[in-house]
Protein backbone atom coordinates (compact mmCIF):
# COMPACT_ATOMS: atom_id res chain seq x y z
CA UNK A 1 0.00 0.00 0.00
CA UNK A 2 1.80 3.35 -0.87
CA UNK A 3 2.13 6.01 1.40
CA UNK A 4 -0.91 8.34 0.22
CA UNK A 5 -2.97 5.00 0.45
CA UNK A 6 -2.49 4.20 4.05
CA UNK A 7 -2.65 7.81 4.99
CA UNK A 8 -6.43 7.68 3.35
CA UNK A 9 -7.01 4.66 5.44
CA UNK A 10 -6.12 6.36 8.26
CA UNK A 11 -7.78 9.52 8.01
CA UNK A 12 -10.90 6.92 7.67
CA UNK A 13 -10.36 5.25 10.65
CA UNK A 14 -9.41 7.98 11.98
CA UNK A 15 -13.15 9.37 11.28
CA UNK A 16 -14.78 6.19 11.97
CA UNK A 17 -13.15 6.68 15.43
CA UNK A 18 -14.44 9.75 16.25
CA UNK A 19 -17.50 8.76 15.26
CA UNK A 20 -17.68 6.13 17.82
CA UNK A 21 -16.30 8.51 20.25
CA UNK A 22 -19.05 10.79 19.70
CA UNK A 23 -21.79 8.09 19.89
CA UNK A 24 -20.33 6.64 23.20
CA UNK A 25 -20.35 10.31 24.53
CA UNK A 26 -23.96 10.86 23.44
CA UNK A 27 -25.01 7.59 25.03
CA UNK A 28 -23.27 8.61 28.39
CA UNK A 29 -24.79 12.08 28.13
CA UNK A 30 -28.00 10.34 27.71
CA UNK A 31 -27.63 8.00 30.83
CA UNK A 32 -26.61 11.33 32.83
CA UNK A 33 -30.19 13.17 31.34
CA UNK A 34 -32.20 10.10 32.24
CA UNK A 35 -30.99 10.02 35.88
CA UNK A 36 -32.21 13.72 35.45
CA UNK A 37 -35.23 12.87 34.13
CA UNK A 38 -36.04 10.12 36.90
CA UNK A 39 -34.83 12.74 40.03
CA UNK A 40 -37.48 15.48 38.30
CA UNK A 41 -39.86 12.77 37.97
CA UNK A 42 -39.63 11.64 41.75
CA UNK A 43 -39.61 15.48 42.53
CA UNK A 44 -42.54 16.37 41.17
CA UNK A 45 -45.02 13.30 42.96
CA UNK A 46 -47.54 14.97 44.67
CA UNK A 47 -47.37 18.29 42.99
CA UNK A 48 -48.46 20.00 39.87
CA UNK A 49 -46.17 22.74 39.63
CA UNK A 50 -45.73 23.71 36.24
CA UNK A 51 -41.75 24.45 36.28
CA UNK A 52 -41.48 20.76 37.61
CA UNK A 53 -43.77 19.49 34.94
CA UNK A 54 -41.42 21.14 32.68
CA UNK A 55 -38.40 19.51 33.80
CA UNK A 56 -39.82 15.92 33.52
CA UNK A 57 -40.98 16.50 29.55
CA UNK A 58 -37.94 18.66 28.92
CA UNK A 59 -35.73 15.87 30.24
CA UNK A 60 -37.76 13.25 28.86
CA UNK A 61 -36.87 15.19 25.35
CA UNK A 62 -33.09 15.31 26.29
CA UNK A 63 -32.59 11.59 26.74
CA UNK A 64 -34.39 10.84 23.40
CA UNK A 65 -32.59 13.49 21.61
CA UNK A 66 -28.83 12.30 23.23
CA UNK A 67 -29.86 8.76 22.01
CA UNK A 68 -30.36 10.35 18.69
CA UNK A 69 -27.11 11.59 18.39
CA UNK A 70 -25.65 7.72 19.83
CA UNK A 71 -27.80 6.07 17.11
CA UNK A 72 -27.01 8.76 14.18
CA UNK A 73 -22.90 9.23 15.12
CA UNK A 74 -22.80 5.21 15.01
CA UNK A 75 -25.10 4.94 11.88
CA UNK A 76 -22.32 7.08 10.28
CA UNK A 77 -19.07 5.60 11.66
CA UNK A 78 -20.58 1.95 10.33
CA UNK A 79 -21.45 3.64 6.81
CA UNK A 80 -18.04 5.09 6.70
CA UNK A 81 -16.41 1.64 7.45
CA UNK A 82 -18.60 -0.42 5.39
CA UNK A 83 -17.13 2.33 2.45
CA UNK A 84 -13.53 1.44 3.87
CA UNK A 85 -14.08 -1.97 3.86
CA UNK A 86 -15.47 -1.79 0.11
CA UNK A 87 -12.43 0.07 -1.09
CA UNK A 88 -9.45 -1.24 1.47
CA UNK A 89 -11.11 -4.74 2.66
CA UNK A 90 -10.26 -5.79 6.44
CA UNK A 91 -9.03 -2.05 7.19
CA UNK A 92 -12.10 -0.41 9.40
CA UNK A 93 -11.46 -0.86 13.02
CA UNK A 94 -14.49 -2.82 15.11
CA UNK A 95 -16.60 -0.30 16.25
CA UNK A 96 -16.91 0.67 19.63
CA UNK A 97 -20.74 1.94 19.95
CA UNK A 98 -24.28 -0.30 19.52
CA UNK A 99 -24.03 -1.34 16.23
CA UNK A 100 -28.05 0.27 15.57
CA UNK A 101 -30.90 2.36 17.81
CA UNK A 102 -30.37 3.54 20.74
CA UNK A 103 -29.15 1.47 24.05
CA UNK A 104 -32.11 0.21 26.52
CA UNK A 105 -32.66 1.05 30.21
CA UNK A 106 -31.05 -2.04 30.74
CA UNK A 107 -28.14 -1.49 28.61
CA UNK A 108 -27.82 1.53 30.36
CA UNK A 109 -28.04 0.53 33.50
CA UNK A 110 -25.63 -2.36 32.76
CA UNK A 111 -22.93 -0.19 31.65
CA UNK A 112 -23.43 2.11 34.76
CA UNK A 113 -23.02 -0.91 36.99
CA UNK A 114 -20.06 -2.28 35.19
CA UNK A 115 -18.69 1.16 35.51
CA UNK A 116 -19.30 1.71 39.34
CA UNK A 117 -17.41 -1.99 39.69
CA UNK A 118 -14.66 -1.31 37.62
CA UNK A 119 -14.32 2.43 39.99
CA UNK A 120 -14.67 -0.12 42.83
CA UNK A 121 -11.79 -2.98 41.73
CA UNK A 122 -9.38 -0.53 41.01
CA UNK A 123 -10.05 1.57 44.25
CA UNK A 124 -9.66 -1.59 46.07
CA UNK A 125 -6.19 -2.25 44.31
CA UNK A 126 -4.41 1.24 44.34
CA UNK A 127 -5.39 1.44 48.00
CA UNK A 128 -3.45 -1.78 48.94
CA UNK A 129 -0.61 -0.98 46.32
CA UNK A 130 -0.10 2.16 47.48
CA UNK A 131 1.07 0.38 51.40
CA UNK A 132 4.57 -0.08 49.28
CA UNK A 133 5.02 3.51 48.17
CA UNK A 134 7.69 3.93 50.39
CA UNK A 135 9.36 1.03 49.30
CA UNK A 136 9.25 2.01 45.95
CA UNK A 137 11.24 5.32 47.08
CA UNK A 138 13.73 2.80 48.77
CA UNK A 139 13.81 1.17 46.03
CA UNK A 140 13.94 3.72 42.89
CA UNK A 141 16.99 2.91 40.80
CA UNK A 142 15.91 -1.00 40.94
CA UNK A 143 12.35 0.35 40.59
CA UNK A 144 13.97 2.54 36.91
CA UNK A 145 15.71 -0.50 35.62
CA UNK A 146 12.48 -2.70 35.97
CA UNK A 147 10.04 -0.24 33.89
CA UNK A 148 13.39 0.44 31.47
CA UNK A 149 13.53 -3.30 31.11
CA UNK A 150 9.37 -2.95 29.95
CA UNK A 151 10.34 -0.15 27.89
CA UNK A 152 13.35 -2.29 26.34
CA UNK A 153 10.79 -5.32 26.08
CA UNK A 154 8.08 -3.65 23.47
CA UNK A 155 11.29 -1.75 21.18
CA UNK A 156 11.73 -5.61 20.39
CA UNK A 157 8.36 -6.89 19.28
CA UNK A 158 8.69 -10.55 17.09
CA UNK A 159 7.87 -10.09 13.60
CA UNK A 160 5.80 -12.38 11.05
CA UNK A 161 6.63 -15.79 12.05
CA UNK A 162 8.66 -15.27 15.14
CA UNK A 163 11.59 -13.50 13.40
CA UNK A 164 13.42 -10.60 14.95
CA UNK A 165 11.54 -7.11 14.02
CA UNK A 166 13.38 -3.54 13.71
CA UNK A 167 11.09 -1.28 13.36
CA UNK A 168 10.90 2.00 15.40
CA UNK A 169 7.97 0.95 17.15
CA UNK A 170 5.30 2.91 15.93
CA UNK A 171 2.38 1.05 16.11
CA UNK A 172 1.31 -1.28 12.79
CA UNK A 173 -1.66 -2.25 12.01
CA UNK A 174 -0.16 -6.58 12.20
CA UNK A 175 -3.62 -7.57 13.51
CA UNK A 176 -5.33 -6.87 9.92
CA UNK A 177 -5.93 -9.26 7.67
CA UNK A 178 -3.46 -9.45 4.06
CA UNK A 179 -5.62 -6.71 1.63
CA UNK A 180 -5.74 -7.69 -1.73
CA UNK A 181 -3.69 -5.09 -4.16
CA UNK A 182 -5.44 -1.47 -5.25
CA UNK A 183 -5.20 -0.04 -8.20
CA UNK A 184 -2.63 2.71 -7.05
CA UNK A 185 -3.03 6.19 -7.91
CA UNK A 186 -6.94 6.59 -8.88
CA UNK A 187 -8.04 5.00 -5.25
CA UNK A 188 -5.36 6.83 -3.25
CA UNK A 189 -6.39 10.00 -5.33
CA UNK A 190 -10.32 9.58 -4.21
CA UNK A 191 -9.49 8.09 -0.84
CA UNK A 192 -7.39 11.14 -0.04
CA UNK A 193 -10.43 13.40 -1.03
CA UNK A 194 -12.57 11.00 1.06
CA UNK A 195 -10.60 11.02 4.19
CA UNK A 196 -10.10 14.39 4.06
CA UNK A 197 -13.70 15.29 3.41
CA UNK A 198 -14.15 12.75 6.31
CA UNK A 199 -11.36 14.33 9.04
CA UNK A 200 -13.67 17.78 8.28
CA UNK A 201 -17.03 16.58 8.30
CA UNK A 202 -16.23 14.42 11.66
CA UNK A 203 -14.69 17.89 13.44
CA UNK A 204 -17.51 19.66 12.65
CA UNK A 205 -20.19 17.07 13.56
CA UNK A 206 -17.82 16.56 16.93
CA UNK A 207 -17.87 20.44 17.36
CA UNK A 208 -21.87 21.16 16.87
CA UNK A 209 -22.43 18.00 19.08
CA UNK A 210 -19.88 18.76 22.01
CA UNK A 211 -21.61 22.51 22.32
CA UNK A 212 -25.05 20.59 21.97
CA UNK A 213 -24.64 17.95 24.64
CA UNK A 214 -22.72 20.95 26.77
CA UNK A 215 -25.31 23.42 26.19
CA UNK A 216 -27.83 20.94 27.40
CA UNK A 217 -26.47 19.96 30.70
CA UNK A 218 -26.02 23.38 31.56
CA UNK A 219 -29.15 23.97 31.00
CA UNK A 220 -30.42 21.09 33.00
CA UNK A 221 -28.11 22.13 35.77
CA UNK A 222 -30.01 25.51 36.06
CA UNK A 223 -33.35 23.90 36.01
CA UNK A 224 -32.31 21.38 38.68
CA UNK A 225 -30.89 24.35 40.49
CA UNK A 226 -33.68 26.58 39.89
CA UNK A 227 -36.01 23.63 41.04
CA UNK A 228 -34.11 23.34 44.41
CA UNK A 229 -32.62 26.54 45.47
CA UNK A 230 -30.96 24.65 48.62
CA UNK A 231 -28.27 23.41 46.01
CA UNK A 232 -26.19 26.50 45.47
CA UNK A 233 -25.38 26.42 49.40
CA UNK A 234 -23.37 23.64 49.49
CA UNK B 1 5.79 14.80 42.79
CA UNK B 2 6.46 13.60 39.06
CA UNK B 3 2.34 13.21 37.96
CA UNK B 4 2.53 15.38 35.05
CA UNK B 5 5.83 13.37 33.85
CA UNK B 6 4.14 9.89 35.16
CA UNK B 7 0.48 11.25 32.86
CA UNK B 8 3.37 11.78 29.76
CA UNK B 9 4.77 8.41 30.41
CA UNK B 10 1.06 6.33 30.27
CA UNK B 11 0.78 8.85 26.91
CA UNK B 12 4.43 8.01 25.55
CA UNK B 13 3.62 4.01 26.27
CA UNK B 14 0.03 4.80 24.09
CA UNK B 15 1.68 6.11 21.37
CA UNK B 16 4.38 3.61 21.23
CA UNK B 17 7.02 6.55 21.53
CA UNK B 18 9.66 4.29 23.50
CA UNK B 19 12.27 7.40 23.10
CA UNK B 20 10.18 9.81 24.56
CA UNK B 21 9.21 7.16 27.10
CA UNK B 22 12.85 6.31 27.84
CA UNK B 23 13.83 10.31 28.60
CA UNK B 24 10.25 10.27 30.88
CA UNK B 25 11.91 7.23 32.97
CA UNK B 26 15.10 9.51 33.84
CA UNK B 27 13.29 12.19 34.55
CA UNK B 28 10.88 10.57 36.88
CA UNK B 29 14.16 8.48 38.23
CA UNK B 30 15.47 12.08 39.86
CA UNK B 31 12.59 12.35 41.72
CA UNK B 32 12.50 9.12 43.15
CA UNK B 33 9.43 7.37 41.77
CA UNK B 34 6.89 9.47 44.11
CA UNK B 35 3.71 8.94 43.03
CA UNK B 36 4.48 5.94 40.78
CA UNK B 37 2.38 3.98 42.52
CA UNK B 38 -0.02 5.69 42.80
CA UNK B 39 -0.51 7.41 39.20
CA UNK B 40 0.80 4.26 36.97
CA UNK B 41 -1.26 2.24 39.64
CA UNK B 42 -4.59 3.96 38.85
CA UNK B 43 -4.05 3.87 35.05
CA UNK B 44 -2.91 0.05 35.62
CA UNK B 45 -5.61 -0.40 36.99
CA UNK B 46 -8.51 1.33 34.83
CA UNK B 47 -7.17 -0.24 31.92
CA UNK B 48 -7.18 -3.61 33.24
CA UNK B 49 -10.95 -3.34 34.45
CA UNK B 50 -12.05 -1.80 30.89
CA UNK B 51 -9.84 -4.70 29.02
CA UNK B 52 -10.95 -7.66 31.33
CA UNK B 53 -14.71 -6.52 32.17
CA UNK B 54 -16.94 -8.14 35.60
CA UNK B 55 -16.70 -12.25 34.18
CA UNK B 56 -12.99 -12.40 33.56
CA UNK B 57 -11.67 -15.85 34.71
CA UNK B 58 -7.79 -17.10 36.19
CA UNK B 59 -7.86 -18.34 32.36
CA UNK B 60 -8.62 -15.44 30.76
CA UNK B 61 -5.56 -13.39 32.63
CA UNK B 62 -3.16 -16.53 31.98
CA UNK B 63 -3.85 -16.07 28.50
CA UNK B 64 -3.63 -12.76 27.96
CA UNK B 65 -0.16 -12.64 29.86
CA UNK B 66 0.98 -15.75 27.76
CA UNK B 67 0.03 -13.98 24.09
CA UNK B 68 1.09 -10.67 25.30
CA UNK B 69 4.78 -11.88 26.69
CA UNK B 70 4.42 -14.42 23.20
CA UNK B 71 4.54 -11.22 21.39
CA UNK B 72 8.25 -9.74 21.87
CA UNK B 73 11.64 -11.12 21.48
CA UNK B 74 12.31 -10.51 25.29
CA UNK B 75 9.12 -11.49 26.75
CA UNK B 76 10.34 -14.12 28.76
CA UNK B 77 12.18 -12.14 30.54
CA UNK B 78 9.10 -10.38 32.06
CA UNK B 79 7.38 -12.17 35.24
CA UNK B 80 4.50 -13.83 33.97
CA UNK B 81 3.14 -15.37 37.69
CA UNK B 82 3.59 -11.64 38.89
CA UNK B 83 2.08 -9.99 36.12
CA UNK B 84 -1.09 -12.61 36.53
CA UNK B 85 -1.37 -12.07 40.50
CA UNK B 86 -1.59 -7.99 39.56
CA UNK B 87 -4.41 -8.21 36.72
CA UNK B 88 -6.39 -10.30 39.00
CA UNK B 89 -5.43 -7.95 41.93
CA UNK B 90 -7.03 -5.17 40.15
CA UNK B 91 -10.10 -7.01 39.34
CA UNK B 92 -10.79 -7.74 42.84
CA UNK B 93 -8.26 -9.86 44.46
CA UNK B 94 -6.07 -7.00 46.02
CA UNK B 95 -4.32 -9.41 48.15
CA UNK B 96 -2.67 -11.19 45.41
CA UNK B 97 -0.27 -8.28 44.86
CA UNK B 98 0.83 -8.27 48.32
CA UNK B 99 3.74 -10.58 48.28
CA UNK B 100 4.69 -8.47 45.02
CA UNK B 101 8.20 -6.53 45.80
CA UNK B 102 6.89 -2.95 44.64
CA UNK B 103 9.51 -2.35 42.04
CA UNK B 104 8.74 -5.22 40.15
CA UNK B 105 4.87 -4.31 40.30
CA UNK B 106 5.87 -1.11 38.85
CA UNK B 107 7.70 -2.42 36.29
CA UNK B 108 5.38 -5.20 35.67
CA UNK B 109 2.73 -2.80 35.53
CA UNK B 110 4.32 -0.42 32.99
CA UNK B 111 4.69 -3.58 30.59
CA UNK B 112 1.21 -4.37 30.75
CA UNK B 113 -0.51 -0.80 30.99
CA UNK B 114 1.62 -0.22 27.56
CA UNK B 115 0.21 -3.16 25.90
CA UNK B 116 -3.31 -2.71 26.81
CA UNK B 117 -3.15 0.90 25.97
CA UNK B 118 -1.55 0.01 22.61
CA UNK B 119 -4.39 -2.53 21.98
CA UNK B 120 -6.85 -0.13 22.95
CA UNK B 121 -5.80 2.15 19.64
CA UNK B 122 -7.50 5.36 21.40
CA UNK B 123 -8.07 8.54 20.10
CA UNK B 124 -6.17 11.53 21.14
CA UNK B 125 -9.67 12.17 22.68
CA UNK B 126 -9.90 8.96 24.70
CA UNK B 127 -6.31 9.31 25.59
CA UNK B 128 -6.81 12.31 27.16
CA UNK B 129 -10.34 11.01 29.19
CA UNK B 130 -8.32 7.99 30.01
CA UNK B 131 -5.47 9.78 31.40
CA UNK B 132 -7.67 12.55 33.51
CA UNK B 133 -10.00 9.21 35.29
CA UNK B 134 -6.11 7.65 36.17
CA UNK B 135 -5.28 11.01 37.78
CA UNK B 136 -8.57 11.67 39.48
CA UNK B 137 -8.32 8.26 41.05
CA UNK B 138 -4.73 8.65 41.81
CA UNK B 139 -5.17 11.80 43.74
CA UNK B 140 -7.44 9.89 46.61
CA UNK B 141 -4.39 8.33 47.21
CA UNK B 142 -1.93 10.78 46.88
Amino acid sequence: MSSLLAQAVAQLRSAIDQLDGLAVRATRAAEDVAQGHARYADASRGTDHPKLRAAVAESRIGVDKARRLARLSSEAARHVAAYLNAVAPGSAPQPLATASGPPSGEDLLADSGRRDLARSRARGFLSRSVRKADELQEQASKATEMVQQSIKVFRNPKGPGGTHSTGTGTPTASGLPARPKMDGAEAAGNLVVVGLLAGVAVHRISSVIGERIARFRGRERRRAERSDPGSGER
Amino acid sequence: MNVDALSDLIRALANADWDTADALVLEIDRGGWAGGLQVIGAAFAVAVNQRFGPDATPNDVAAFVSSARAQYQEGDTLPALEMEGLIRAALGEPELADSIPAETALGAEIFILGQLLQEAKLTPAELDEFVAEARQLAAEHL
